[in-house]
């Protein structure tokens, strides 16, 4: 041990370089690692005093067991669950329980003084108007004086408007019954209330709610169900504990327990604002000193289980655990564990390179040294502690770098630095089985090829070239197959199934896919200096024939650089290719009209409608009213219950349209192309009654086909079920983007599909009383906020506020005319795929920067190997400019086979990904077709190239200022 | 190649004392090129006896240079037996035959073969940092590297050495182990004729003061003319031996390997 550490060490300091810059790479790695994985260690440091602090001044929660939902998929809005009405009673008589409190939790419209304008939902493209609207839940007290004062003077309890929407989102506060005597939290300000006066209209808000609706103690915010306004005041603001990660879905903790979001109200009031009596959504426990929690806990877990609707205990250490399976957490952790796989498989091949190089390089050593002295055991443990020595300095390093970079971070970014400050334990960790897992891994072939080194080659009376390899066929057959078995398992074999089923097919296809690709390589490489080699030497005015030699010399270098650039690479080419390809059913086709106007709350009259269509800008002939609703279907058609996803959800939103005005002619306002039938018979048939045009991915969905029917439940009337039968499919990208924030979906936060069917048939099986919205095309040039005003003047005598107000508002239900352009929607959707695939993309691209450390090293082994010929070359008349060019031409090839092998990969792995997202994301299910965004891409592969470029600088220059004897004499050295 | 080894992994046999240091019987070696194979010896008998300064020499492919790889282990005969300080080299596993060549066969190549990472001394001490024996030898090499003139080099790197220093060191890391046996191949041949001269004096005078048997391989007959005996090699086969005490000078006996070299193939084959 003492001569290998010696041998190693006395290497490490005669080649510094080498050493530093494998090094370098593998710190960059490890660092890049602590980066993300501190974010996933912040937030699971949050869990525990979250978890503290949720629970407040109670011990545990009885409650429903949490619905499960796929921990990639944001949780569904839920039906409320309760526990069985005899439960609390029994609760009670426990001996163990000193206090336990029944809680009803609901959710209905919450809105702010300033009226309710919360239902705008977040996310979505921008609205033209969206500085008019206030924050979800409506305007803070900085509203119009004269509504304050309306909202004042109102009585608490008032019918609700007709217009007026139940649903809440789940960004506002739950309503919380509550007959607790204390607040569950310290008070901010004000009083809690008295759980005994449901009379008194008084209400505590959570101070995060209270911010968020702008209201102030003793203001009053608005609740409603829909039927009836309750107007309650503001008597007090109670802490708010916010869920790491954020409080935005509904998640499994926070449909268990207390809402984070609350508007605490005594139990009988809760009770007659969400129309439920004697139910309990959870009861809050507070055991008697002495108690065993573990116990208690056990003994009631076990009656639970055994409800109709089983419940369970939740204690700290059950919401700490359900906090980590949230999906924000298993995103942040999938996140980690994603960049410990790129660091590690990037470190991997930069480390196997180094150590490569090393083996081939010395090889006539490590011959002698096989000859006098060493066995074959102990010429690989040489390698492998020089493995080792890489390992930990870059562990060591990379955790100092990351410690560095949090620091720094922190300082730019105060507001996060709470979050990460330092490493936490499992960045100490994967950091480590980054850098000394990656390292060990990577040593194993070298160290084989050492122990393998023949003693007499040591007789040899000249340095051995080495590491010259060949291309084997069999190996390029074998990679081609190995490749071919993924595409074939997705869309021949098929992968849905049981996640047993799913993951294994997943590990073999994508296993052998990546395989395939390394063995491919070599090919890469001839394929490079065959056809690029000529055209790089001639674009750097070199000899062809010398330049198309470089790569292949030492196809092992030439391989393992090229995979470790194209780790980074190729995972960014796959993650554009997958995310444009995703995209691509998201954004509005040309088939959407130009603008859909929303008015409200009125409804337009036929003469309303008339005027509109006579508006200068608007073209003449394509301005059509529609009526909308957005019914639940009477079955779970799609699946919705089993895994919801874009197109699996439990409600439509149907349109009543003009067949003829909205679909005939040669050039229709609707431009949709039919998949399955035919235009002109399906305009026929909607024509005749309940047919209806659907979109391609709801007859997939549902395994409907034409002619098929299906029922949905009018809101107004649930118990009489309405069926449309199938006229047609057609492609509708985009229709997701062009109802979100457009008003179409009046029910619910999503929906299964946009179906079409006629309008007088639509407005009379939903009771509507007539269009309240308009699909149109504009002139070009058309000044939307000048049309907005015009659309609002054409129809101000139907019944619309006549002020200009009314034109500038936004915001349902405060009146107005709201533009939706689908022009926006397109700039807002690509821009928000630009900047989340952007986001995505950076790690990617930090590998390969990291990678193209690994180059600097490869073209300084390539140089070293060649020092004599280099020494030729000059001697014969090769210019210095000539040798530096030559150099330079080697990093440039190496940059082309790693992008053509990461283009390989990235478009069959993105194409392969979104077939696969199709089964397991919540956003399949619309069959994306390929798109390979050329201009995207071009950046990252020039990006490589030139990364390539700098990295050759450096050994070139310093090749070309050494002197040719001292080249020469390189071929007469001893090693 | 047929080979047998220990059966266990018994460490490796004592010497007991033979008359020879290196004994080959009948050996014969050959290499397959393509469908072709080549017979590189063909039933080589050598005997050397301890403190014998031995050279082999003969014309590029007479199979010299497999002579020595069979001697030193590094290669091994497909017929025949190789017995180095009584051990026959047959018996022997590839670790047991590594060990053996570390203690008791010190090699000297042409290219010198010094790790460059590593300080003269550094050089020197390596197979006993190998063998775990460097205590044991910390008095016999500086003694040695006073003897072969390298003392005040011994902190320099090898690239801070001349030809002939390197030569001296690497001379100098093949007795470090105070081996049975020092084969040298070609140990002049990456040097000048003067510094080679002084390098086949430094054998020769070590052969003679420690009694130390050395087989060198060489081509040059002025490098040859300083071992005692030279065996003259052709086409595999041993063709005659040479006494140098019975050869006047360089000339006379560059003219008597010529003509044992040019010995008619049926008379070297008898």
């Amino acid at each position: 041990m003492k001569l290998t550490l010696k041998l190693m060490w006395a290497q490490v300091v005669h080649q510094p370089a080498r050493f530093v810059l494998a090094c370098g790479a593998m710190v960059a790695a490890a660092c890049m690692v602590v980066w993300v994985v501190s974010g996933y260690d912040a937030l699971t440091a949050q869990f525990d005093s979250f978890s503290d602090e949720y629970v407040g001044r109670y011990d545990l929660f009885i409650s429903p067991q949490a619905v499960e939902s796929p921990s990639y998929a944001p949780a569904q809005t839920v039906p409320p669950r309760y526990l069985p009405d005899d439960l609390l009673d029994e609760v009670k008589a426990d001996p163990d329980v000193a206090l336990a409190e029944p809680v009803l939790q609901a959710r209905l419209m919450v809105a702010g003084p300033g009226g309710p304008g919360g239902l705008i939902q977040r996310g979505g493209p921008v609205e033209r108007d969206g500085a008019a609207s206030g924050p979800a839940g409506g305007r803070g007290p900085g509203g119009p004086g004269s509504r304050r004062q309306r909202d004042d003077d109102a009585p608490a309890v008032s019918p609700a408007p007709p217009d007026r929407r139940p649903f809440g989102l789940v960004n506002t506060p739950m309503l919380v019954g509550t007959i607790a005597t204390q607040p569950p939290r310290d008070l901010v300000a004000g009083r809690w209330i008295d759980p005994s006066r449901a009379d008194a209209f008084d209400a505590v808000l959570s101070a995060g709610a209270a911010k968020s609706l702008g209201v102030e103690l003793g203001q009053r915010v608005l609740v409603s169900d829909g039927k009836t306004d309750y107007r309650l005041t503001i008597v007090g603001i109670v802490e708010q504990v916010d869920q790491p990660g954020g409080n935005i879905r509904l998640t499994r903790v926070s449909q268990q327990g207390p809402a984070s979001a609350a508007l605490y109200v005594p139990m009988a009031l809760a009770e007659r604002i969400a129309g439920i009596e004697g139910k309990v959504s959870f009861i809050q426990i507070i055991l008697r000193e002495g108690a065993n929690t573990r116990a208690f806990q056990q003994r009631w877990s076990d009656r639970l289980a055994k409800l109709d609707l089983p419940g369970e205990v939740l204690t700290e250490q059950e919401i700490r655990v359900g906090l980590e399976q949230e999906y924000v957490a298993t995103e942040t952790r999938n996140q980690a564990y994603g960049a410990t796989g790129m660091a590690l498989v990037a470190g991997v091949f930069i480390v196997f390179t180094t150590l490569s190089m090393g083996v081939t390089e010395r090889s006539r050593q490590l011959a002698m040294l096989r000859a006098i002295a060493l066995t074959r055991w102990q010429v690989a443990t040489l390698v492998a502690a020089e493995s080792l020595l890489l390992a930990v300095v870059s562990w060591a390093g990379g955790l100092a770098a990351g410690l560095g970079l949090l620091k720094v971070l922190a300082v730019q970014d105060p507001a996060a630095a709470g979050q990460s400050m330092a490493p936490g334990v499992w960045a100490v960790v994967l950091s480590g089985a980054c850098a000394v897992g990656g390292a060990l891994l990577a040593s194993i072939v070298p160290m084989l090829r050492a122990a393998a080194v023949d003693p007499l080659d040591a007789m040899a009376h000249q340095p051995a070239s080495g590491g010259a390899g060949r291309l084997s066929i069999w190996a390029t057959i074998a990679g081609l197959v190995l490749i071919a078995i993924n595409p074939v398992l997705l869309f021949v074999v098929g992968v849905e199934g049981d996640q047993l089923y799913m993951g294994t097919l997943s590990a073999v296809g994508w296993g052998a896919m990546v395989v395939g690709f390394v063995l491919l390589t070599p090919a890469a490489v001839l394929l490079t200096q065959r056809v690029f080699g000529p055209i790089v030497g001639r674009v750097l005015m070199l000899n062809p024939t010398l330049v198309a030699s470089e790569l292949g010399r030492n196809l092992w270098r030439t391989v393992g650089t090229a995979i470790a650039l194209s780790v980074g690479l190729g995972l960014f080419v796959s993650l554009q290719v997958w995310g444009y390809s995703m995209l691509s059913p998201f954004v509005p086709g040309d088939w959407a009209p130009d603008v859909l106007a929303n008015v409200h709350p009125a409804v337009l009259s036929d003469d309303a409608v008339a005027a509109v269509q006579r508006i200068e800008s608007i073209v003449p002939g394509k301005c059509q009213p529609l009526v909308v609703e957005q019914p639940q279907l009477a079955e779970d058609l799609t699946g919705s219950m089993q895994r919801a996803t874009v197109t699996r959800q439990d409600n439509v939103i149907m349109i009543g349209v003009d067949p003829d005005g909205a679909l005939g002619g040669d050039n229709p306002l609707l431009a949709i192309d039919f998949v399955a039938g035919d235009r002109a018979t399906a305009i026929e048939k909607l024509k005749t009654g309940r047919y209806c045009i659907v979109p391609d991915h709801f007859l997939r969905e549902t395994g409907l086909g034409l002619e098929d029917t299906f029922a949905v439940l009018p809101p107004h009337d649930p118990e009489h079920p309405v069926e449309y039968r199938i006229a047609a499919a057609v492609s509708l990208p985009g229709w997701h983007w062009l109802s979100k924030g457009s008003g179409l979906r009046l029910n619910a936060v999503r929906s299964a599909a946009m179906v079409f069917a006629d309008r007088r048939v639509v407005q009379a099986d939903f009771a509507l009383g007539g269009p309240s919205f308009l699909w149109f095309n504009v002139k070009a040039g058309t000044d939307m906020d000048a049309l907005r005003q015009q659309i609002a003047d054409a129809i101000q005598p139907a019944g619309l506020p006549p002020s200009r107000n009314a034109a500038q508002a936004g915001p349902r239900g405060r009146g107005g005319v709201r533009l939706s352009l689908t022009a926006d929607v397109r700039r807002g959707v690509r821009g928000a795929a630009d900047r989340t695939i952007g986001q995505m993309s950076q790690l990617p691209l930090i590998t390969l920067a990291i990678a193209s450390l690994g180059v600097v090293n490869a073209i300084l082994g390539s140089v070293r190997t060649r020092r004599w010929e280099m020494g030729v070359l000059t001697a014969v008349g090769y210019s210095r400019s000539s040798l530096l060019r030559l150099i330079v031409a080697e990093g440039v090839m190496l940059g082309i086979v790693a992008c053509l092998l990461s283009l390989g990969f990235g478009i069959m792995a993105g194409w392969c990904g979104s077939e696969v997202s199709q089964y397991v994301s919540f956003f399949g299910g619309l069959k994306p077709s390929l798109i390979i965004p050329w201009s995207k891409l071009s950046w990252g592969l020039a990006g490589a190239i030139g990364l390539c470029l700098i990295a050759s600088l450096w050994p070139a220059i310093r090749i070309g200022r050494t002197d040719t004897l001292e080249l020469l004499q390189a071929g007469r050295a001893s090693f | 190649m047929t080979t047998t080894h220990a059966s266990s992994a018994a460490s490796i046999a004592a010497p007991s004392q033979p008359d020879w240091a290196l004994q080959l019987t009948g050996v014969t070696k050959r290499f397959s090129q393509g469908d072709v194979s080549v017979t590189a010896l063909h039933r080589v008998d050598l005997t050397v006896a301890r403190g014998e300064f031995v050279a082999v020499m003969g014309a590029s492919g007479s199979g010299k240079s497999t002579l020595l790889h069979v001697i030193a282990g590094l290669t091994r005969a497909d017929e025949g037996q190789v017995i180095v300080d009584g051990q026959s080299l047959r018996d022997l596993s590839v670790p047991q035959l590594t060990r053996f060549r570390r203690r008791r066969i010190g090699l000297v190549f042409q290219a010198f073969n010094l790790i460059p990472s590593l300080s003269a001394e550094d050089n020197i001490r390596l197979p006993l940092l190998a063998d775990r024996r460097l205590r044991d030898a910390a008095g016999r090499i500086d003694p040695l590297m006073d003897r072969l003139g390298i003392a005040q080099r011994r902190r320099h790197k090898p690239d801070a050495l001349s030809g002939g220093e390197q030569q001296r060191v690497a001379i100098a890391r093949a007795l470090g182990t105070n081996p049975s046996l020092v084969l040298a191949d070609e140990p002049t041949g990456n040097l000048d004729s003067t510094t080679g001269q002084s390098i086949c004096r430094l054998l020769k005078e070590i052969s003679a003061e420690q009694q130390r048997t050395i087989v060198m391989v060489t081509h040059d007959p002025a490098v040859a003319a300083w071992a005692e005996r030279i065996v003259v090699l052709r086409d595999g086969r041993v063709v005659g031996q040479i006494h140098t005490a019975d050869v006047a000078d360089p000339v006379e006996l560059a003219a008597r390997c010529q003509a044992l070299a040019n010995k008619p193939a049926a008379e070297v084959r008898a």
